[in-house]
């Protein structure tokens, strides 16, 4: 049988797709396709397919223990046993009335005050579907209570989901740094930016939408009971515990791996502070795990994938295939933009950086920041969360509110805004990739 | 014959469930002994000038054991990712199916792993492998028995679920979670 690599690549990448898309775990789906592309590229094109089982063998063996053998790679149960210490001492609602009181009487104040409440929860516990459902069950009976439209209010809380995602400390930041052998450090930095500019559009919208009809957020006049002692501890705790990991970055006192480890730490005092026991606690370790082990394992199977993609001559194919066609630099970039928005109508985030990355990211490096790259990129992935008809926020914020007539439409249809708006900065950051690699460039 | 298989399948459910459950747990302090270790190291090197020799070392080489240990209970507890566009609505036997196929691989992958590490394990048994350098190494040949050994637990993991998943699998609908679409809204 007479097969080529390339040939191989594309039916190994095309059985990949398959099996994600018809419900096979995508980590198996990648560690399986790497095995077997393995064989048949070293036992297939010659015949010696017992010499193709042995390399293949000795490839994912490798890979199982080598692979995650690096400091750089506890950032991510470090950072999730931070996230489930904060979701589960209840803090996200103290942050919610925190700083709803903080806003007195702005227009569409319980919304803005979703949007930032929903961005720190985001960041600092590092994953949008989290935030998303916390927020659906904290402010969204809240905004209705007060006579917020339907739609407007579902919106605000997908929106502002994926805000937190280029805001650090973000998990898809860890593994975009990972995946792209980028300073994850840099990273972290330079979402600080754009992060601010995409919250400040977010609340610009709602105050505007409020002043313009104020039926879709009639003015909240009283501020509810007085906020309690432990409330504006937990609140502050928070935003301490934020300090505290990203000023130990930026000031280079410690790494990111420390900081998740000093995190963590801190975490654990906070959610003392907020009464939870022991119990309460080792829950909270063994649940971290059950979010941290997928998305690990993901990292390693994803690897066994990109070191057979290498070995069967990715970089050359796709080098040629883009020079052949003449695209141009605005053609590939508009290539990958609806890549993106396609896969993220159907994957979560991580898996389509782990899937699209080692792809894009060297495709891209002649003519566009690496770094302005990777917040770019997590921009447009996170906006396909919220595009139809599969968008994977919008599910699920239906999944978590308790309100049954919430219909899937309507959240989409509130989340469009927030859409155009992540757009807006993504063709930012595009034209002036200075608005996320400036602060990196005068920090370190 | 009905009662005795299920009885025979609660059995070995529950030795596996307990099983990964523990391994989770001592994954879980691991982890927090880390995070623990990690703090006492910044804290020592900031303000008393004194670090935890010893802690990049310790930290690097425990992920991989943190990941292994929580696999068997991942795998168990179907909370791997998928995608559920296809999923969602193929209906119980057809999941049933997919979920079949999909544990199939696993397991065959699990295979994999463990076959392929089982060479390095064993050299790393006679030469006592070490790791890092100076003041503190870390004796690593544990860590690549401990890969090769989740990596069989898994095998038989994954077996037990493809056995689930075809027999049985109206019991094991409910991983599909809160990202299925509702009917009706559309």
């Amino acid at each position: 049988m007479v097969i080529d690599q390339t040939t191989i690549l594309l039916l190994m990448f095309g059985l990949m797709l398959v099996g994600i898309l018809a419900g096979i775990h995508i980590a198996f789906a990648f560690g399986f396709t790497a095995f077997l592309g393995n064989v048949i590229l070293f036992g297939g094109i010659d015949g010696e397919w017992s010499e193709g089982y042995d390399i293949a063998m000795s490839g994912v063996g490798s890979v199982a223990y080598e692979y995650l053998r690096s400091e750089v790679f506890a950032t991510i149960p470090l950072f999730m046993l931070l996230g489930d210490f904060v979701s589960k001492s209840g803090a996200a609602r103290d942050l919610y009335n925190l700083i709803n009181h903080g806003l007195k009487s702005i227009p569409g104040r319980l919304a803005v005050a979703t949007v930032a409440g929903n961005a720190v929860f985001a960041a600092v516990t590092g994953v949008s579907i989290a935030a998303a459902a916390a927020f659906s069950r904290i402010a969204y009976p809240e905004m209705r209570h007060h006579g917020y439209n339907k739609t407007f209010a579902l919106g605000s809380v997908a929106g502002s989901a994926c805000l937190g995602m280029i805001i650090p400390p973000s998990v898809l930041l860890i593994v975009w740094g990972i995946i792209a052998e980028k300073s994850i450090a840099q990273l972290f930095i330079a979402g600080a930016i754009p992060g601010l500019i995409l919250a400040f559009f977010f609340m610009t919208y709602i105050g505007v939408m409020a002043t313009l009809k104020p039926e879709l957020a009639p003015a909240v006049r009283e501020d509810g009971p007085p906020l309690t002692i432990p409330e504006i501890a937990s609140g502050f705790g928070i935003g301490g515990l934020i300090l505290l990991v990203l000023g130990g970055i930026w000031g280079g006192w410690f790494t990111p791996t420390e900081a998740g480890g000093v995190g963590a730490a801190g975490a654990v005092i906070l959610g003392v502070l907020k009464g939870m026991g022991l119990k309460d606690l080792g829950r909270a370790i063994v649940d971290s795990g059950k979010t941290g082990a997928p998305i690990m394992f993901l990292l390693l199977t994803a690897n066994m994938f990109a070191k057979f993609m290498e070995a069967a001559g990715m970089s050359e194919m796709i080098r040629d295939t883009f020079s052949n066609n003449n695209m141009g630099e605005i053609g590939i970039i508009v290539v990958i933009i609806l890549i993106w928005l396609l896969l993220g109508m159907i994957l979560d985030s991580i898996s389509i950086i782990l899937i699209t990355v080692p792809i894009f990211a060297p495709l891209t490096e002649g003519f566009f920041d690496p770094i302005a790259f990777g917040i770019f990129g997590i921009l447009v992935i996170e906006a396909g969360l919220l595009t139809p008809p599969f968008g994977l926020l919008v599910y699920t914020v239906k999944g978590s509110v308790a309100d049954k007539s919430v219909t899937l439409s309507e959240i989409f249809k509130g989340s469009v805004p927030y859409w155009i708006l992540m757009l807006i900065l993504m063709l930012m950051i595009w034209m002036y990739p200075e608005i996320a690699t400036w602060l990196p460039s005068q920090m370190l | 014959m009905g009662t005795s298989a299920l009885n025979r399948d609660n059995w070995i459910e529950q030795t596996v469930g307990v099983f990964s459950r523990g391994l989770n747990i001592l994954s879980a302090v691991w982890l927090g002994s880390i995070a623990i270790l990690i703090l006492c190291d910044v804290v020592g090197r900031e303000f008393f000038q004194s670090p935890v020799y010893g802690t990049n070392e310790i930290v690097s080489n425990s992920v991989v054991s943190i990941l292994f240990l929580q696999l068997p209970l991942t795998i168990l507890t179907r909370s791997s990712l998928r995608t559920t566009i296809f999923y969602g609505v193929a209906g119980t036997r057809g999941r049933g199916f997919i979920d079949a196929v999909s544990y199939f691989l696993a397991g065959l992958l699990f295979l994999a792993i463990a076959v392929g590490s089982w060479p390095n394990m064993v050299e790393a048994w006679e030469i006592l492998e070490q790791e890092g350098s100076g003041i503190i190494t870390i004796p690593v040949y544990p860590i690549r028995t401990l890969v090769v050994f989740v990596s069989f637990v898994g095998v038989i993991v994954s077996g037990l679920l493809v056995y689930q998943s075809l027999r049985k699998p109206e019991l094991y609908e409910e991983s599909i979670a809160a990202s299925e679409p509702n009917e009706g809204d559309a």
